[in-house]
């Protein structure tokens, strides 16, 4: 009976939503952002053998920093395993060297060149001018707008790449997970990928629960775990009540604080369910391995887009995990009100995300 | 009441963040009271933090995890012992390399031990033990006597050590090392043989706060994890005027740094992380400066003895 | 006691050439060992030295590689040099670096309208003065408070990486403040190629005319032999009247200058403008170029190129035979055991020969 009053109430919500929208005065500049900000220049139409492309990730940290360096490794493994090609990657890159490793993978005709992280683009545009053969896929991933669209260089075989908003699907859930009313996410560094979920965090929270406050700072450490988890008992202690943390392997401790104290996690960049299973309710992913699927076959197929590449919720920019059986120990107003936000998220009926 | 209650929380937190550091600021008391000034005790702990979550992994319990991480201490102190006791090689340089070596091997070996996996391996870690009556005490009992046992080890460890080292023959024996190796040898201690054990089971205290990291407050192990923690244990000897309850003040209160910035992070007030970051290493320096012309260290500290 | 000191360097300068030799044995050995290590955890050691061979001396793009780290390894190889002759150990070249990168890329950034001729060479002094004034505080705090520079120099490596990246995300960010950067330098205080098709820049020259105003400050002017003599013997050097505080501040000074120049010339040579973690590890890496070049100009020039050959052929062999490039940096710490290790064996072959001569004179007499 009650289920099927919450479904009758949602379907009624998105009826109502969909009327809202429909009568709202059309002559309002649209706010919508444009996609690609820069014309997407299609490589030549020239096809090519997917098993045959050669793929190289180049990362700034190791593969099993449960994080940014990890999700690239398993994109690469994705295309392994799907496409028969080989899985290469080099760890470890400091930013005065990506340019010789750019140049090396350049250098010997290499189809797709993922530079993992916004720190190595200047390496990546200039390397990208030298070599117009390879395709290069820099690993982007902020919002764009007017500000940020004079940010990217116009090089036909370069590509900014990443997913966008995942902050504000990150705060939807948290908004509606919290019972006090308080909720913490804290990034690893003020750099750009984590700064762009940082700044959709309050945006996320305001769509599903207008009451709750929002605090969003950073750690200052993307490996000490320990200091991690005493900044996060700090939080709890002060009544915060969901969690969530975007700093590689010290976010971890995050969700460890969250376990010990009985509040509700979120993990994040991985299935993180494992660390902290009565604490880590969901966990929202970049879905790289499915963007850079996209863009690999995008390669073979000829309709290359260079530019501002960004996949929004509704392009599956992000993925979140399984509920390991977190739909029956939560209330379930609030499994279906999750449920129900992602769903509307990824359709984009709550704005354009 | 309330507010006792706070302040007893950030006195738990306090004295849990210092545990770590303070194990390795005695590790390095018993090699510098040897005359040996090590710097690598960074390393040290990183290694230790990787043995131990191995140990703890492969033997189940997380006391044999102590154990190896202990051992893995031990060769690293052995290591440094052979090069700059034996072969009198510059002190600071080795601890430099042994910082390195622990890094980067750590980093290798958890690659080969535990694989690239999504999910970091978990092992069975140290739990709260918390002594009856005791813990009830109000403000200060939760803080002082419901701890994990490798604290309440820790904090032991200070009586323990000031008992061994100022009144004991074996630790007066030590001491004499230190302050004027030509002399001791003269009475007939074996100078040699007391700076390889003080660098040894130094090297094992210090490695037991690397295995507080990663099996203490966390079940895992993650690259770099000691972020900076054996460098603090170096400025809390000086600063602790190489006495046992010196550095636990110190560690103390270089860790109430970091409380400080939870605190502040907490309240909201503004302030860019970048300079919270900077507080503990700010207030190590403003010690050293306050602290450092009255601290007497051993004589003979960092030069290397040549026997004959 | 003046006399006891010039013989003792004089001694010390002629074993140099024959501990450079002795080290370069070392660090083959401890690659020999390292090679083992790669095998132990599963992959090809002789597919990896070839690579590494290949990368930092292969082809002309490889040796500008090898050229282009061997620069800042000069600067914190000389910088440790100095602080370590002086009888001090500066652990801070890496903050010192990034100081010196910072000033370097404000004024590269920030003062406009000079023709090349005068902002080039301001940049580098403003770059020289960042790290300076850095590597002063560690003097000063140990010559007013009598704080340990070993552990002022490590505390403010942190603190100065922190600064640098509170900078870099906010007051010096590039507008409109979306990547974590500054605005390039501009082409007037650009370092000039120095070999065309590579990454090779001017700032190798600039190093090699530092490398012998090093030389020519430590042995040929008093206040060198000053900064020697208190080397060797603090107490001594007090005694026979030399202002031993004056010496540390300077020192201090002019090592933090040298190791500022590694990153200032990082910056207007190779990244043109400032990002967090500009360096990969160049200023712990000059301990062991300074180990490895017993404190000497030439010998910090051949321990350069050692570790220049590292990074550049490290990254080689990560990329031909997918060797993790962790094992570099164990590679590397071998080689600073081996290094110190056979110097010290060195040190007691020389003795005994010595007491075997010492034995042999007084029979014959």
């Amino acid at each position: 009976m009650k289920k099927c009053l919450a479904v009758l109430l949602a379907v009624l919500l998105v009826f109502g939503a969909v009327a809202i929208a429909g009568c709202a005065p059309k002559d309002q500049p649209d706010a919508s952002k444009p996609k690609e900000t820069k014309a997407g220049e299609v490589d030549g139409g020239e096809k090519k053998d997917p098993s045959k492309m050669k793929v190289v990730a180049l990362l700034s940290g190791v593969i099993t920093d449960n994080g940014w360096n990890q999700i690239c490794y398993e994109s690469v493994k994705n295309l392994a395993d799907k496409y028969g090609i080989a899985a290469e990657y080099n760890e470890n890159i400091a930013v005065s060297d990506m340019a010789e490793y750019i140049r090396t993978y350049a250098e010997e005709k290499y189809d797709m060149i993922i530079v993992h992280g916004s720190q190595f683009k200047a390496s990546a545009e200039e390397m990208a001018r030298k070599y117009p053969d390879s395709h290069f896929c820099l690993s982007y991933g902020f919002r764009v707008d007017e500000s940020t669209a004079d940010q990217v260089e116009d090089i036909p075989n370069l590509a900014y790449v990443g997913p966008v908003n995942m902050g504000v699907l990150i705060g939807a859930i948290m908004g509606i997970l919290t019972d006090n009313n308080k909720v913490v996410f804290l990034g690893g560094q003020d750099i750009p990928a984590i700064t762009d979920i940082v700044s959709g965090i309050k945006e996320g929270v305001s769509l599903t629960n207008k009451d709750a406050a929002v605090m969003t700072d950073y750690l200052g450490t993307l490996t000490d775990a320990d200091l991690a988890k005493e900044r996060a008992l700090a939080f709890i202690d002060d009544g915060y009540d969901v969690i969530s943390a975007s700093a590689n392997t010290a976010q971890l401790g995050c969700l460890h604080a969250a376990e010990e104290r009985g509040v509700y996690a979120l993990g994040f960049n991985g299935d993180q369910y494992g660390v902290a299973p009565n604490a880590v309710v969901l966990s929202v992913m970049r879905n790289y391995p499915a963007i850079y699927e996209d863009v690999f076959l995008s390669i073979a197929e000829g309709t290359w887009k260079s530019g501002m590449v960004v996949y929004t919720l509704k392009d599956n920019g992000t993925s979140v995990s399984d509920w390991h059986g977190w739909d029956k120990k939560l209330p379930k107003e609030k499994v279906d009100a999750i449920n129900d936000v992602i769903q509307k998220l990824y359709k984009g009926e709550l704005g354009d995300y | 009441m309330d507010l006792l209650q706070t302040i007893g929380g950030y006195l738990f937190t306090d004295i849990r963040m210092a545990a770590p550091v303070l194990l390795a600021g005695l590790g390095l008391l018993l090699m510098n009271w040897s005359g040996l000034l090590n710097i690598g005790a960074e390393g040290t702990m990183l290694i230790a933090a990787l043995a131990a979550v191995a140990g703890s992994h492969y033997f189940g319990s997380v006391w044999m995890g102590l154990l190896l991480a202990m051992l893995a201490g031990a060769v690293f102190g052995l290591l440094f012992a052979v090069l700059t006791v034996t072969l009198r090689a510059n002190q600071t340089v080795v601890g430099a390399a042994i910082n390195i070596l622990g890094l980067s091997l750590s980093t290798t070996l958890n690659r080969v031990l535990f694989g690239v996996e999504t999910t970091v391996t978990k092992v069975d870690s140290f739990k709260v033990l918390e002594i009856p009556l005791l813990s009830k005490i109000p403000v200060i009992g939760q803080a002082f006597f419901a701890q994990m046992p490798i604290v309440y080890i820790a904090f032991l460890l200070v009586p323990v050590m000031h008992y061994f080292l100022f009144k004991t023959k074996p630790g007066l024996n030590l001491r004499s090392v230190g302050e004027n190796p030509r002399v001791a040898d003269t009475l007939g201690i074996n100078v040699y043989r007391t700076q390889y054990l003080a660098t040894i089971i130094g090297s094992m205290i210090i490695a037991a706060g690397g295995a507080f990291l990663s099996t203490g407050l966390l079940n895992f192990f993650t690259e770099d994890m000691v972020a900076g923690r054996g460098y603090i244990a170096l400025a809390a000897v000086i600063f602790g005027k190489y006495k046992p309850a010196g550095i636990m003040i110190a560690a103390m209160i270089f860790m109430a740094g970091n409380v400080v910035s939870n605190v502040l992070q907490v309240a909201g007030v503004g302030i860019p992380y970048t300079f919270l970051t900077m507080i503990p290493y700010i207030l190590t320096i403003v010690a050293l400066t306050i602290f450092a012309s009255r601290a007497v260290a051993p004589a003979s500290l960092g030069k290397p003895y040549k026997r004959g | 006691m003046k006399a006891l000191f010039t013989t003792k360097m004089k001694t010390q300068g002629k074993a140099g050439a024959k501990q450079v030799l002795v080290s370069f044995g070392a660090t083959v050995f401890a690659l020999a060992l390292g090679m083992l290590l790669i095998y132990a955890i599963g992959f090809d050691p002789f597919s990896a030295v070839v690579a590494m061979v290949d990368g930092a001396f292969g082809s002309k793009n490889a040796f500008g590689e090898t050229l282009v780290k061997m620069t800042p390894l000069i600067f914190t190889g000389m910088s440790y040099a100095l602080a370590s002759r002086c009888g001090l150990t500066n652990l801070g070249m890496e903050g010192q670096l990034y100081m010196g990168a910072l000033a370097g890329t404000a004024t590269g950034v920030y003062v406009s309208g000079l023709p090349a001729a005068l902002h080039l060479p301001l940049t580098i002094l403003a770059g020289f003065l960042g790290g300076a004034l850095w590597g002063l505080i560690a003097g000063a705090l140990k010559v007013r408070f009598g704080a340990s520079e070993i552990i002022t120099t490590v505390m403010l490596n942190t603190i100065a990486i922190s600064f640098i990246d509170y900078m870099v995300n906010g007051p010096m960010i590039e507008p409109p403040g979306i990547n974590c950067q500054t605005q390039p330098v501009q082409s007037t205080a650009q370092l000039p190629n120095l070999i065309s098709g590579t990454r090779a820049h001017w700032g190798f020259v600039i190093a090699i005319v530092f490398v012998v105003l090093f030389w020519l400050f430590l042995w040929r002017s008093k206040r060198g032999y000053e900064v020697r003599v208190a080397g060797l013997n603090l107490s001594a050097a007090r005694y026979s009247g030399i202002h031993t505080d004056k010496n540390i501040l300077l020192v201090m000074f002019l090592a933090g200058g040298l190791a500022g120049l590694a990153g200032c010339n990082e910056i207007l040579g190779i990244q043109i403008r400032m990002i967090p973690e500009i360096s990969p590890g160049y200023g712990f890496d000059g301990i062991a170029v300074s180990l490895i070049g017993n404190n000497t100009p030439f010998g910090i020039v051949i321990g350069a190129l050692l570790f220049g050959a590292f990074r550049a052929g490290g990254n080689r062999m990560q990329i031909r035979a997918k060797v993790p490039n962790a094992i570099v940096s164990v590679v590397q710490a071998l080689v600073i055991f081996a290094v110190v290790a056979s110097q010290m064996l060195l040190d007691k072959w020389n003795e005994h020969q010595m007491k075997k001569m010492n034995r042999q004179e007084s029979e014959v007499a």
